[in-house]
């Protein structure tokens, strides 16, 4: 009973008394967010009923429940999945910009512009060479 | 006296003028593709032929701007007086740190960037018949090339080892596309793959020693560092000190293509097409060795003693490796191979002493060395089979090459005979600069090593040069090289330093070389 309490102690300690605490309830609430959504997701669904549209293929061409080795696929479905991907990694940049640009001053300000310029001849660039259109397979 | 950058308050962007004109470039050029309309035509080959074109012309002109924009750093920053009088490095006391202290500007890194941007941009001037004849995916082609050299160009002025992480990281991710543009070609699958794993184990090493970097010295900043290793007393972290240095240096010997990493080069050469073994041989060898001279002579100068022994090994090795392996080699991509690592370790052999006049003899060595190369690969770009039309593969095709090509032949012949090191030629006095000086240190066993495996290597430099005039088979050669009226000239201007160095030692060119290294 003394070991459980003292080790409660020790990991309230660590967590919530520190400098870092704020990242100790942050890690507190993310968890128990997580594990109560996973438990309502559990208990509440309907994860019996065997639909038809689940059990088909994605459109990506992967069987939903296989080892996903040794399949043939379809490159331009990663082609797209990359070019999104950049525009995502964008966004990742432009939030903590947006909190620090009062610092940077004029510099940030160009450097995100070049950097969005630079994303935006790429775009076009993709779309005029037909990375965007589907390939018709006939 | 005030200096240029004291009164004019000036951007950290006038400074990266070159990398912003490299960097519009690319964008000018990926706009230039998309204005054409490639799903509507259906010619879409000749479409293709013509927007390559268009596309090379745009990659040219910017590479001469680039050069412009340089020489003009050079002349605004009160370093062109100096080229005058012979005191051309010395005039840079005040290196100009800039994007918060990750790079820096000084003369040997501009230097080294013009010294790129020339050699890319004359490889790409002899290369475009070679890309139109034989690379397959024709249109990224010049715009890869050209993302190369704005990342190789950040390397030689890097002051931060993740900033050069970064650059190295980016040129090898050009370098694997462009192997593979003559992916129809078998051997060129498997050198692309090769390559990709082998630089991607040597990007581990240089990762892992960054962070090892952090965690002894707090900081992966040049400058920092080099302070806190004559402040600190590292006797006792001597061990894990080694451990971060080796990695450092085995990540680079990889680009370098020295000895113990040396194996991928035959196998990657032999499969990438002509152009990208002129990239790899000239631009990324320049770049990492003044990168490796700069960092191990004057950041890690105080951890000589742990250094200087795997470089003496590596020069060593690398000199007799490529001596003997060059002697029974049958292709001349291979040949080219085993010949550049050999003279990779008379590069390596500068460094060694860890003495500012050695390495610059490496320097000059390393200058030579770019134009005996820069004149090969002009002439091996744009020879062909008539018939055919297959480029220059075998030692075999040179049979009695100078009965159709004799002019070209002679070229050929000064060529070799320099890099072999046959006196009045500049090839000699770059062997002889070198193991004078480092004779002077007494470093004797590399001298004495050097000079036998340049024994060796005279062997099959002349066997070409046999089958090139001597060799009589009763068919003639079917090989023809063909030069436009700019490369003749360029071919020539390279023939006449080549020939007439033994008249610029005293005058220029020894005497811009003297004191290069001492300002960093």
């Amino acid at each position: 009973m003394l070991l459980f309490y003292s080790s409660i102690n020790f990991i309230y300690k660590i967590l919530f008394h520190n400098d870092y605490s704020n990242v100790g309830y942050f890690f507190f609430i993310a968890s128990l967010l997580s594990f109560l959504l996973f438990s309502i997701a559990f208990f509440l669904s309907l994860s019996n009923i065997k639909d038809n549209e689940k059990l088909s293929e994605y459109e990506c061409g992967f069987e939903p429940f296989d080892n996903a080795t040794r399949h043939p696929f379809d490159v331009h479905f990663y082609v797209v999945g990359i070019l999104f991907l950049i525009f995502d990694v964008e966004i990742a940049l432009l939030f903590p910009w947006v909190l620090g640009l009062r610092n940077m001053g004029w510099l940030g300000v160009n450097s995100m512009i070049l950097i969005i310029v630079i994303l935006g001849v790429g775009f076009i660039y993709e779309w005029r060479r037909g990375a965007l259109v589907w390939p018709q397979y006939k | 006296m005030l200096s240029f950058y004291s009164y004019i308050q000036l951007n950290d962007f006038f400074f990266l003028l070159p990398e912003v004109c490299l960097l519009t470039s690319v964008l000018h050029c990926l706009l230039s593709i998309a204005k054409f309309n490639l799903q509507a035509s259906k010619s879409l080959a000749i479409n293709k032929q013509n927007i390559t074109i268009t596309v090379l012309k745009l990659v040219l002109i910017y590479l001469q701007i680039g050069l412009l924009v340089i020489s003009l750093l050079f002349f605004q920053a009160g370093m062109g007086d100096n080229l005058i009088n012979h005191d051309f490095y010395n005039t840079i006391d005040d290196n100009v740190f800039i994007l918060n202290h990750h790079l820096i500007f000084d003369g040997y890194s501009l230097f080294f960037k013009f010294i790129l941007l020339f050699v890319v941009r004359l490889l790409l001037k002899a290369s475009v018949t070679y890309i139109l004849n034989h690379v397959k995916a024709l249109l990224e082609f010049a715009i890869l090339i050209q993302l190369f050299i704005f990342f190789i160009i950040i390397l030689v002025s890097a002051n931060d080892l993740v900033v050069a992480f970064i650059s190295i990281i980016g040129f090898s991710l050009n370098t694997y596309v462009l192997i593979l543009t003559d992916s129809i070609n078998h051997s060129s699958r498997e050198a692309a793959i090769k390559y990709y794993y082998l630089s991607a184990i040597s990007s581990g090493l240089i990762a892992f020693s960054i962070w090892l970097s952090y965690l002894l010295f707090l900081s992966t900043n040049f400058t920092e560092i080099s302070w806190i290793l004559q402040i600190w007393d590292f006797t006792k972290h001597v061990g894990i000190l080694s451990v971060f240095v080796y990695f450092l240096i085995f990540g680079f010997f990889f680009k370098l293509a020295a000895f113990p990493c040396h194996l991928w080069t035959a196998d990657v050469y032999e499969g990438s097409p002509q152009t990208i073994i002129g990239l790899f041989v000239l631009p990324i060898k320049i770049a990492v060795l003044a990168f490796v001279f700069k960092i191990f002579l004057f950041t890690f100068r105080d951890l000589y003693f742990i250094w200087s022994f795997i470089f003496w090994v590596s020069s060593i090795a690398s000199m007799l490796c490529g001596a003997f392996y060059a002697l029974v080699e049958k292709r001349i991509r291979k040949f080219l191979a085993y010949s550049s690592i050999n003279q990779m370790g008379f590069l390596l052999a500068g460094i060694t002493c860890g003495v500012v006049q050695t390495t610059e003899a490496a320097i000059i060595f390393l200058n030579i060395y770019i134009f005996m190369n820069l004149g090969l690969f002009i002439i091996l770009l744009n020879t062909n089979n008539i018939y055919t039309n297959r480029p220059l593969l075998y030692i075999t095709d040179f049979h009695f090459f100078a009965k159709n090509n004799a002019v070209y032949s002679i070229a050929i012949a000064i060529i070799l005979f320099s890099m072999a090191g046959i006196p009045p030629l500049a090839g000699f006095f770059g062997k002889y600069f070198l193991f004078l000086t480092i004779f002077t240190y007494k470093y004797y066993t590399i001298v004495i090593i050097g000079l036998f495996s340049s024994l060796v290597s005279t062997f099959y430099y002349l066997r070409i040069i046999k089958w090139l005039w001597f060799e009589q088979i009763k068919t003639n050669s079917k090989f023809y090289t063909s030069l436009s009226k700019n490369l003749k000239f360029s071919m020539l201007v390279i023939l006449f330093i080549l020939t007439t160095y033994i008249f610029f030692i005293n005058n220029w060119l020894y005497g811009t070389f003297d004191g290069l290294l001492h300002i960093i």
